[in-house]
């Protein structure tokens, strides 16, 4: 073994012969640019990552609560708090049951009912969130819909075919520069307040995006694999079928999974226009009463449904591209 | 099988004053000048020749990949139109579905409309023969495996494998083990001598590697750059029957001198050999 080390391997070796706890190396190792780091320090870290947040934000609402302003930014534990709310075991609801515990007379026979309908109103507003995340998911899930049913062959043309390409591709590159919030207004007059204008904000605002990123990936494929395709006999059109578009899966479904996180910033900009229901609209709302503990509560579940939406589309990956799985090289 | 004698018949592949000139900027750029040559069935021809001598433009005219500017491309005496299966094409870079197994790329022909059109037992036959091929080819352990999972030499024979499933009259092959290391190639090389005798296979194969023509090949056939054409016709020295070893005997290296010579003789030097002569000599120089 007398080859030249490279750099990475010197840093590695000289941590492995001398003492692997010597605190010089180990941070050596750390810091090297794109090198592997152990697993343990990764999870470390992230819980690190959250942590530094956690202590901001606590810090910073402490500022707050000591300007008696508390409202304003409500402290991590406050916003638990009122998630215990939503369940009728916070201290809203609780304060609640102490001030009717305090008029009622000692031995009402209705302070248990009394208790249990305050219990009960205070998860009316869990139902009002379930109502939100669904007619949200609903909004999202029908524009994103349209939009790749649509996109994607229009994509696949335009990837294919220079002609399809120099026909679509000047107008799509124009129409996405034009900001989709400027189009509520004609989006108003045009379909009313209803549903259509929300899924059409989406639409517009995903379409034209995933139409330019599905003729991309389709590009991306390598030439020589159509000329493979044709010297064992195919036709153009299985060219298309059988090479471009299973070559470009991989690439379509990023764009999918893209999509769909911009899906939902579109959402919130056209529910805060006008909506009777939805996240976004239940956000505008709370900020009028300074609901600014509930504020949090939503801005989390969106989180985490986008955290959810990713773990689906990507276990989707898995199992259809596993072809196309970096961690499969071997 | 010999070359001579098959005045009757018509050549398997023949070309006749085919060229190709492209348009560069409105500058017409001769690529190619009118090469003719023909190849007969189960011959073994080699075009050798530097980079950029058109070789690889000649594959593709005759894959029907790209179009001659002139002249005429016959198989089996028929003119040829655009790609077709009686042409089966291997190519440098493998150009392997990474989305398939290894089993599933060499039945990528069967799946395509040429094939499904034809009768049931026909296709059934193909299948066997994909099996067959599989089989001869050492990939029976790595049937599910994807491309990426195996190694060049490995990805060259699936490759290999996937054009011979045709059948195709000729097989095309477009410096196929220019991208493997040198022990991996000369194991090629023994592979697919053996299969051409096997399958009885057309061969016309495109390197830059004089001595796996010399070893390969029925027939070399040497062009120069710029524009492309055949400067020299050689037939090879050899046995049909022969091992890696031969490629030390001094027939063979005579033969690989002569060839070599040729070759550098058009080459156009590309730095200035004196300049540096004279830096040597120097000794200091810029530093």
């Amino acid at each position: 073994m007398h080859q030249p080390l490279a750099p990475g391997d010197a840093a590695r070796l000289s941590a492995s012969a001398n003492d692997t706890r010597s605190g010089r190396a180990f941070l050596r190792r750390l810091f090297e640019p794109r090198a592997p780091i152990p697993r343990h320090i990764g999870v470390i870290a992230a819980l690190l990552g959250f942590g530094i947040f956690l202590l901001l934000w606590t810090a910073t609402s402490a500022h707050f609560e000591h300007q008696h302003k508390a409202v304003l930014l409500p402290s991590p534990r406050r916003v638990a708090d009122a998630m215990a709310d939503y369940f009728g075991y916070g201290p809203r609801t609780q304060a609640r049951i102490d001030a009717m515990h305090a008029a009622a007379q000692p031995g009402d026979p209705t302070i248990p009912e009394q208790e249990r309908e305050i219990r009960a109103s205070a998860r009316a507003d869990l139902g009002t969130l379930w109502l939100d995340v669904r007619v949200s998911f609903l909004r999202v899930t029908c524009a994103f819909l349209i939009a790749a049913a649509l996109g994607i062959p229009i994509g696949i043309l335009m990837g294919s075919f220079r002609v399809f390409e120099s026909l679509l591709q000047p107008i799509t590159e124009f129409i996405r520069y034009v900001p989709v919030p400027a189009l509520i207004p004609l989006l108003i007059v045009f379909f009313g307040i209803e549903e259509t204008p929300k899924i059409m904000l989406i639409f517009i605002g995903t379409f034209f995006q995933l139409v330019l990123m599905v003729a991309d990936s389709i590009r991306r494929v390598p030439v020589n694999l159509l000329s493979a395709c044709y010297v064992l006999g195919g036709t153009r059109l299985e060219a298309v079928t059988r090479v471009l578009v299973p070559a470009a899966g991989p690439g379509i479904f990023d764009t999918l999974r893209i999509c769909n996180g911009w899906a939902w910033t579109w959402l919130i900009v056209a529910e805060l226009v006008a909506a009777d229901a939805g996240l976004g609209f239940r956000i505008v709302k709370y900020q009028r009463f300074l609901f600014t503990d509930r504020i949090f509560i939503y801005l989390l579940i969106l989180g985490c449904i986008g955290l959810l939406m990713d773990l689906f589309f990507r276990a989707f990956h898995r199992t259809f591209f596993q072809w196309a799985d970096p961690a499969r090289r071997s | 099988m010999g070359r001579s004698g098959q005045t009757l018949m018509s050549p398997c592949l023949e070309l006749v004053g085919v060229s190709k000139t492209y348009s560069v900027g409105g500058e017409p750029l001769n690529v190619l000048e009118p090469v003719s040559f023909s190849i007969d069935q189960g011959e073994f021809v080699s075009l050798i020749g530097p980079s950029g001598c058109g070789k690889t433009t000649v594959l593709n005219l005759i894959a029907g990949l790209e179009e001659p500017s002139s002249g005429t491309i016959l198989i089996d005496g028929r003119p040829a139109r655009g790609p077709g299966r009686d042409r089966g094409m291997v190519f440098q870079n493998y150009s392997l579905y990474p989305w398939l197994t290894v089993e599933q790329n060499i039945r990528f022909p069967l799946r395509l409309g040429v094939n499904t059109r034809r009768p049931q037992e026909e296709l059934w036959r193909d299948l066997a023969y994909a099996e067959h091929l599989l089989e001869i080819m050492g990939l029976t352990k790595f049937a599910r495996a994807y491309p990426r999972e195996l190694s060049g030499g490995m990805q060259q024979r699936v490759a290999i494998a996937r054009a011979l499933l045709n059948r195709p009259r000729v097989l095309l092959m477009d410096e196929p083990f220019g991208a493997l290391d040198a022990q991996t190639r000369e194991e090629m090389q023994e592979l697919m001598l053996l299969l051409s005798r096997l399958e009885r296979s057309t061969v016309l194969f495109v390197t830059h590697d004089i001595e796996e023509a010399l070893y390969l090949s029925d027939r070399l056939l040497i062009f120069s750059t710029h524009p492309g054409q055949i400067i020299r016709e050689a037939v090879g020295p050899l046995e049909r029957e022969r091992s890696l070893d031969i490629k030390m005997t001094p027939v063979f290296l005579s033969m690989k001198r002569e060839l070599t010579r040729l070759l550098r003789s058009t080459a156009k030097p590309t730095f200035d050999r004196d300049l540096l002569r004279r830096t040597i000599g120097k000794k200091s120089s810029i530093r």
